[in-house]
This record gives structure tokens, C-alpha cells and sequence, in this order.
């Protein structure tokens, strides 16, 4: 009962339009056979595509009874042309088939695109032969029906299915096939160009081509294939108008062919400009995607910092006070059985438990030393640098080392102090180890909120920097973990620029 | 309130959904048997009477002026009180009127009983609205309201036959008196049928019946408020209804054009003969009967009781035919009926679901005010049909004529698209009330 409901509706719409579509291309083109393959092929292509299978027949019996009626009343005259149907069902068959592979919209439209070019194409082979217009006239006139209706049906299609899930569903879908803003600049467009016509067509003829294009492109560029799609039907309606108005286009091929230039041009536009707004969104996507995701890996860098800070410091807790307070117990017992008046091999044994445990004790305060400078927790970071300076010994080797430190206080973060700590160490231990240098300057200071640490010499540098400075790769990795920049000069020299943060909390809050 | 088992709920639904459906049709095919009788008699009174060309204009324009105040004005106080016996009596007043009016012989008599006639005649339309959104639920509302528009079909081609044989065998005063006297048998008849809404018969309302959930959320956003606090808030202040009403204009200028104008302009530029002329009017008709019909299922079926997409998809139907009415190249009869055909079917669905449309946007108890309301309009576009018109084609001819009809058929479908872009949110936060 629904199904048959429906059919008979369909069928009465669908013969009631294209009767209305037949009328109006009679009156451009004069001729009934050619009015048949005007608009109606528009009209019948995209609904053959757009509707299930099961309606053909009432499509196509409503339109034979058409066609037989036409041809009784004298107003078509070739029985040939009741195969025009028929044709069509091939390339709607071959685009439905192919429907579900294509997902978005401008590649949908591509396809009704293809089918429009297939089936004027079969058109002309077929009636077209058989008519006493020429070939090229039936080719155009079923290429400019279909081109100028199929895609705005499916404009229409689109935005009504997508109206009855938004209502369905009660929410916004993105994308919607057609927005205000859109209606309201084509009908402007429109109002604009029909005054401008009604003003200046007769002086101006070849005005007309700027009036029409100009409002598809910037239709198509500003709304896509939507714009490019309602812009080519309002075009066609204008040129119509003007036909009616002042006389242009008086040969019938003229306007097909501007008709269906104009449509092609914003139509086409309409896709590439979709297709490139779809690209350009996805660039956007994965964009958004990578930024978070290095974003994660530095804020994952750096707490990785930090905690190995932490984890130093507590292991640095636990040597000094539990082992290092042993030892020295040890070392006191073996003292006082050293004292005590027993053999000699009481004498080696607590002579040897003596040197272990004062061997233990100073590979204990050298893993502290390496685990947690202890100079940090005697002195300020001024003097700790002069300090592991000093331990380099450079005036004794010849160099000539300056130390420039000018940071008015000391950094709050542990951290950043030990990490300061550690560059220097490192790069001191690479310079008096590989460089060969005879100039060695440091310098550390405060720009803005950046602590500046800037150490060069005359030397040889890295022949290999990436295989030579591993121990620097990590340094610089922790540097970047925390915000901080890293800069390497290799000329006449080396000269490292290190710029740090000097709030840590505000880079991950 | 008793409770009911949920069989006997049923059976009472079932009963009196059909039971209103036909008396409705039957009630409102009388109003128009009694609306337009006197058109008929008219030249036969005219000379009788000797009344000049200006009289029966005056005559006509002081009716419709009653009848679209009476029906804004009705539609409140229908709504308000809920009276089961309103439209009973108004078709009972309106036949005793024609009866009246049979037996007047001066123009003051005459015109008085007229507008009075116009009066009683807005008594017809608000509580068929009432019933209508009442007794049926939102998804099938579009099936039934179709049905009922069905009579409007009917006595617009009734009419004509019954008043010509009538006229042509006793006379014209037989032709205002047989349509009283059945106006009133009908009437009365009328006001033991019909009754008020489900709540007053004891059962739930229809959402709750049908489980309808678009019907269950009117219901919600339909509290009980005051009169005039409808008005403002769900009618006055109601973008939607202001749109529809704009549409209703053009829909309503297009087709009191086509029915005025239509067989002048057939007769005066294709050649065709008065009584041809007049056989596709009443086609005009017919393909209107079909077109409400579907479009009120349709819409039910199609798109789950959302009336906008149906409406745009007759709007583009209707722009195409008006525009191949006029362009038209050949004088071919069979091509011109079929098109007057086409324009009928595509020109009633808007003007039925506009009007269905409204009722469901506003306040549910406000059926019968938001009808009477869109009446203003539709009789705006009316008089628009009229004299505007007739200055367009002194200026620019037939040509001129079909222009503004096309611009008005593309405009009615532009004027849509905001409508149903607003989406529901929008409409939520119009029809909901304001009190928080």
C-alpha cells in the first residue's frame, strides 16, 4: 500500500514536471523532439540515479505514456524517440553501481557528470541518427539538459536527506549541502545581474559572458561545489531571461552551448575548489595531530628529566648516609683490631679489611660525585663552576680559561642548576679531552627569562660531532626536554650557544 | 477522568478519528455550499435587483473582510473556550442567512445579512484546526489533514453544478434557499458529532496514544498558559510563522490568479471557449484535490511529519509549471489543461501544508488562533490577486502577469530555506516557553 502510494506519487510528480520541463524547452528550442532531449534528460538522469531501482518502471511507463501522448497530439513526431528512456537506465545503472564507492560529494557529482556525458553520448547515437537535426545538435541539447538539471536535482536530494537525518537525529550535521548565506548571495547575484542586463544588454552584448561567469566563479570559489551548482542554474535562468528580454541568442546551438559552458565552468570549478578545501582540511588534521603528539613526547622528555633528578638525588641520600656511615664504622673497627695485641695474621686481615673499606669508601664518593655533583649542595653554582674549573687544572696545560658568570641569582629549579652543572662538566671534559685548544671562554647569562650559556674555544673541534658527542646528544636532548634551544658554531672553533628557561613550572603547568 | 483499558482506548480512538474525519468534510463542504452560492445568482439578481457592477463588489469585498477578521477572531475564542457545538452553529447561522438573504430586496439588507453571512462563515475553519491537530498525532497528521482539505475540492466543484441546475430550474432565489435549508439540517446534525479533544473524552492525548515523539514534544512545549500569552509568545513572536505567513501570500496570490484570471486569459489569448475554460478550471481543482492528498501523505512518509521539504519540493515544482504555463508556445488545449492541471496539483500542497505547518510550529492549544491568523495573510494575497495585478497587466500585459506569478513561486520556496535551516534548536527555543 505504501510502495503503491508512493509509485503513483512519484509518477504523477515526476510526469507533471517533465511535462513542465517539455514546455519550457519547447519554447527554446521549437522543435518537440529536440524539447525531449532538453530538460526532461535532466530530470529523468537524476532521477534514475538518485531513487531505487524499483521505480523504474513507473518512471519510464509514465514517460512512454508521455511520449505517446505527444506523438498523438502532433506535438513530437518521431516514434524513435520513446527509446530516450531506455537509454538512459545505462549510464544510471552504471553510476548507482559505482554510487557506494564514492563517498563525498564533489566525487558523486563527478559521476553525474560522467553519466550526463554517457548518456548524451547514446542519445546522439541512437534518436539522433534517426532525426532530421543534426547530430552535433542532439549531442548538445541532452548535454546541456542533463548538465544544467542532474546536478542541481542533487543538490536538492542531498540537502533534503540530509534535512530529514538532522531532524531525525536532532543534531547539526557539518557541511550542509546549502547554507543562507549561500541562497542569499545567489539571489543577489542574480537580482544584480538581471538589473544590469535589463540596463545594458542591448549596447553591450558581450557583457553578458562577464556577468554570468564572473558570478560562478566567485560563487564556486566561496562555497564550493554547492555554489558552483546553484550559480550554473541561476546563470541559465539569467540567460534566458535575457533571451527573452532583448533577443540574444537567437541560434539555438549559441545558447545551448553558453548554457552548458557556463554550467561546466562553475560546476567544475565547484569540485576542484571542494576537492581542494577537503585536502587542505585533512592537511589540517594531521597537522593538529603531529603538533599534539611532539608536544606529548617533550612534555614526556622532560618529566623523564626530572625524575631521574629525583631518582639520582634519593639514590645520592642513601649511599651517603647508610653506606658511607658503615664504612667509616668498619674502617674504626678494623683500626682498633689493628691496636689490639693478637698475631700477625690479625695484623694482614685487619690491615686488609682497612684498605677494602677505604677502597669502597672512595668509589662510593666518586658514584655520589657522578650521581649528584656534591660541590651543589656545599656552594652556590658560582663556585662550583670555578671549582670543577679548577679541577681541570687548564693553566697548568697551557690554556687560557675565563669563566664569565653573571647571573644576578641563583636559579630556583634543582634541576636547572645541576643541568647548567653538567653542561659545563661535560663540555670542559670534551674540550680538554679532544679539542686542543688554547682559549676556552664561558659565559652565563640572564636575557629576559632565558639563562644564556655560551661556551667556545679555538680548538680543533669535532670531527664527528653526532659519533664523537653522545654524551652531548643527551644533553642536548635534555636541554630541548626542557624548553631550552641548542646551537652549535663549528668555526675557527667551537662555540655552543645553550639557552634554558628559567621558570620550569611555566613550560609544563 | 475514568480510567480506560488500553482495548477500550483503541476502539474509542479508532471510532472517533474517523467518525470527526467525515463529519468535518461533510461540515465544511456545507460552509462553501453556502460561501459561494450567491456567486452564481449574482447575474440573475442583478437584473432582478437592479444592482450596479460597484454594489456587488462592495458586496464581495465587505464578505471577505468579515470572513478573515471572523476567523482570527473565532480561532481565539474557539480555542479558549473548546465549544463542541462552534462550528454546528456557524453553519446553522450561515444557512439561515442564505434564507435571509433570498428574501431581501434593498442593498443595505443585502449587504448587512452578507457580511453577517462572512461572519458566520469563520466559524468553520478554527475548530476543524482544533480537532485536527487534537485527534491526530504528527506523523500521520499530514494523511488526514489531506483528506479533510479534500472538501475544500469538493465544494469548490459542487457548488457550481448544484446553484447552475438549481437556478436554471426554480430560480435564483432556489439557489440560495436549497443550500440553507441543507446548511441548516447540517448544522444541527453538526453539533451532536463532533466533540472536544481526547482529554475531554476521557482518554490520553494522541502522542501518548500513538507514541509519536515529534507529538510528544508539541505536547511538552505546550503547557497551559493564558490566551494572550500565546498569542505573543508562540504566534506574534514567532519567526517561523511569520515566514510561513509570508509564503502563504504568494501561494495564496498564485492561486486565486490562476482561478480569477485563468479563463480570461485562456480565452483571451489561446481562444479557447468559456465552457472549455471553465472545464479547466475545474481541473485546476481536481490536480489541487491530488496535490493535497499526496502532499500531506507524503510528508508523513517521506520525511517522519516535517513539512518544510515537502512544501520545497512543490515550490520547485510549482515554479517550473507556472513558468511553462507561460511560456507555453502553442495553442494547444490538451497542453494548457494538462498545465493548469500541473500548477493545481503543485499550488494546493503548499497552501494545505502551510497551514498544517503553522499549527504544529505554535502552542497546540492554539490550532484554531494560528489558521485564523495565516487567514489575514492568505486573504492579503487574495486582494493582491486582484487589483495589484490587474495594474501589472494594464502596464506590461499577460507577460507582465506571469512574471510576478514565476518570481512569486521561486520566491515561496527562498522563503523556505531559513525555515528549515533554522533546524530544531531554533524552533525549541521559539515554541518553548519563555519562563525561566
Amino acid at each position: 500500500m505504501r510502495k503503491l502510494g508512493l509509485t503513483l506519487f512519484l509518477a504523477i510528480f515526476y510526469s507533471l514536471c517533465w511535462l513542465a520541463l517539455w514546455s519550457i524547452s519547447f519554447y527554446l528550442t521549437q522543435n518537440g523532439q529536440q524539447a525531449m532531449l532538453l530538460l526532461p534528460q535532466g530530470l529523468r538522469l537524476a532521477l534514475m540515479t538518485l531513487l531505487s531501482r524499483r521505480y523504474w518502471p513507473a518512471m519510464l511507463l509514465s514517460e512512454a505514456a508521455i511520449g505517446v501522448w505527444l506523438h498523438s497530439e502532433q506535438l513530437q513526431t518521431h516514434w524513435i524517440m520513446l527509446l530516450s528512456p531506455l537509454l538512459s537506465l545505462l549510464p544510471a545503472a552504471l553510476v548507482q553501481h559505482l554510487w557506494r564507492r564514492f563517498t563525498l560529494y564533489w566525487q558523486r557529482l563527478l559521476l553525474l557528470l560522467g553519466a550526463v556525458a554517457g548518456n548524451s553520448l547514446l542519445q546522439m547515437a541512437v534518436p539522433g541518427l534517426w532525426l532530421s537535426a543534426p547530430l552535433s545538435q542532439t549531442l548538445l541539447a541532452s548535454f546541456t539538459g542533463g548538465i544544467l538539471l542532474t546536478p542541481f536535482i542533487y543538490l536538492i536530494y542531498e540537502y533534503l536527506k540530509q534535512q530529514h537525518l538532522q531532524n531525525l537525529l536532532a543534531q547539526q550535521i557539518p557541511d550542509p549541502p546549502l547554507r543562507t548565506s549561500l541562497l542569499i548571495w545567489c539571489s543577489l547575484f542574480f537580482a544584480l545581474a538581471v538589473c544590469l542586463q535589463m540596463s545594458l544588454a542591448p549596447e553591450v552584448e558581450r557583457l553578458l559572458i562577464i556577468l554570468v561567469f564572473l558570478p560562478n566563479v566567485v560563487m564556486a570559489y566561496a562555497f564550493g561545489w554547492q555554489g558552483g551548482v546553484l550559480a550554473a542554474v541561476l546563470g541559465s535562468l539569467m540567460i534566458t531571461v535575457t533571451r527573452q528580454m532583448s533577443g540574444a541568442f537567437h541560434d539555438l546551438l549559441e545558447l545551448e552551448l553558453f548554457l552548458s559552458t557556463q554550467a561546466l565552468l562553475g560546476i567544475g570549478l565547484g569540485i576542484a575548489i571542494s576537492r581542494q578545501q577537503q585536502l587542505a582540511s585533512h592537511l589540517n588534521r594531521y597537522r593538529l595531530q603531529l603538533e599534539q603528539e611532539l608536544d606529548t613526547r617533550r612534555q614526556l622528555t622532560e618529566r623523564l628529566v626530572h625524575t631521574e633528578e629525583a631518582v639520582r638525588k634519593e639514590i645520592a641520600r642513601e649511599l651517603h648516609d647508610e653506606i658511607g656511615q658503615n664504612i667509616t664504622a668498619i674502617q674504626i673497627q678494623a683500626m682498633l683490631v689493628d691496636r689490639s695485641p693478637h698475631g700477625p695474621a690479625t695484623h694482614s686481615a685487619a690491615k686488609q679489611i682497612g684498605e677494602l673499606s677505604q677502597r669502597i669508601h672512595q668509589t662510593t664518593r666518586q658514584l655520589l660525585r657522578q650521581l649528584r655533583p656534591p660541590v651543589l649542595d656545599e656552594m652556590s653554582l658560582d663556585k662550583a663552576l670555578h671549582h670543577l674549573a679548577d679541577e681541570f687544572a687548564f693553566p697548568q696545560q697551557g690554556i687560557d680559561f675565563q669563566l664569565d658568570y653573571r647571573l644576578s641569582e641563583l636559579p630556583r629549579d634543582e634541576t636547572l642548576t645541576f643541568t647548567l652543572y653538567r653542561l659545563v662538566q661535560e663540555l670542559l671534559n670534551n674540550i680538554s679531552k679532544h679539542a686542543a685548544a688554547t682559549q676556552v671562554h664561558i659565559s652565563l647569562t640572564k636575557q629576559e627569562s632565558m639563562l644564556v650559556l655560551e661556551v667556545s674555544d679555538n680548538g680543533v673541534g669535532f670531527a664527528h660531532p653526532l659519533k664523537e658527542g653522545f654524551g652531548l646528544r643527551g644533553i642536548e636532548e635534555r636541554v630541548r626536554a626542557l624548553g631550552g634551544e641548542w646551537l652549535l658554531e663549528q668555526r675557527s672553533g667551537t662555540h655552543i650557544i645553550v639557552k634554558l628557561p628559567t621558570d620550569l613550572q611555566r613550560t609544563h603547568p | 477522568m475514568s480510567q480506560m483499558s488500553a482495548s477500550l482506548v483503541d476502539k474509542n480512538y479508532r471510532y472517533w478519528r474517523v467518525h470527526l474525519l467525515l463529519s468535518m468534510v461533510i461540515g465544511y463542504a456545507a460552509f462553501y455550499l453556502t460561501r459561494k452560492s450567491v456567486n452564481f445568482a449574482m447575474p440573475v439578481m442583478q437584473l432582478e435587483l437592479g444592482l450596479t457592477k460597484g454594489d456587488i463588489g462592495l458586496l464581495g469585498t465587505l464578505f471577505y473582510l468579515a470572513y478573515g477578521s471572523s476567523k482570527f477572531v473565532s480561532g481565539i475564542y474557539s480555542d479558549k473556550t473548546g465549544a463542541r457545538w462552534f462550528m454546528g452553529v456557524g453553519l446553522l447561522m450561515t444557512g439561515v442567512l442564505n434564507i435571509l438573504f433570498a428574501f431581501c430586496h434593498s442593498l443595505t439588507a443585502l449587504l448587512v445579512v452578507w457580511t453577517l453571512n462572512g461572519f458566520f462563515q469563520g466559524w468553520g475553519w478554527p475548530p476543524c484546526a482544533r480537532l485536527l491537530t487534537h485527534w491526530y498525532s504528527r506523523n500521520e497528521r499530514g494523511f488526514w489533514w489531506g483528506c479533510w482539505n479534500t472538501s475544500i475540492n469538493i465544494g469548490g466543484a459542487a457548488v457550481p453544478l448544484l446553484s447552475g441546475l438549481l437556478a436554471s430550474m426554480w430560480g435564483w432565489q432556489a439557489a440560495l434557499l436549497v443550500p440553507g435549508v441543507v446548511a441548516i439540517v447540517i448544522g444541527l446534525w453538526l453539533c451532536r458529532q463532533l466533540c472536544g479533544t481526547p482529554e475531554q473524552q476521557g482518554l490520553p492525548t494522541v502522542g501518548a496514544w500513538r507514541r509519536d515523539p515529534l507529538e510528544l514534544r508539541q505536547e511538552q512545549q505546550s503547557p497551559p498558559m493564558s490566551m494572550t500569552q500565546i498569542l505573543r509568545q508562540t504566534i506574534l513572536q514567532n519567526r517561523t510563522i511569520w515566514l510561513l505567513g509570508v509564503s502563504y501570500v504568494l501561494v495564496y496570490l498564485i492561486r486565486i490568479a490562476l482561478n480569477d484570471w485563468g479563463n480570461i486569459w485562456l480565452a483571451e489569448n489561446h481562444g479557447v471557449n468559456l465552457l472549455s475554460a471553465n472545464a479547466t478550471l475545474s481541473l485546476f481543482e481536481l490536480g489541487g484535490l491530488l496535490g493535497a492528498l499526496f502532499a500531506g501523505w507524503g510528508s508523513d512518509l517521506l520525511f517522519r511529519g516535517q513539512r518544510a521539504p515537502m512544501i520545497l519540493l512543490f515550490s520547485l515544482g510549482l515554479f517550473v509549471t507556472v513558468t511553462a504555463l507561460w511560456l507555453a508556445p502553442v495553442h494547444h488545449f490538451g497542453l494548457l489543461a494538462l498545465s493548469f492541471f500541473s500548477i493545481g496539483f503543485f499550488v494546493f500542497g503548499p497552501q494545505m501544508l502551510i497551514g498544517l505547518a503553522a499549527t504544529e510550529y505554535s502552542h497546540k492549544d492554539a490550532a484554531g488562533t494560528v489558521t485564523g491568523f495565516l487567514g489575514l495573510f492568505a486573504y492579503l494575497g487574495a486582494a493582491l490577486a486582484g487589483w495589484p495585478l490587474a495594474v501589472v497587466m494594464q502596464h506590461y500585459g499577460w507577460s507582465g502577469f506571469f512574471a510576478v506569478l514565476t518570481l512569486a513561486s521561486a520566491c515561496v520556496g527562498l522563503l523556505l530555506m531559513p525555515m528549515m535551516m533554522a533546524g530544531i534548536s531554533k524552533r525549541e527555543l521559539s515554541a518553548a516557553p519563555p519562563d525561566i
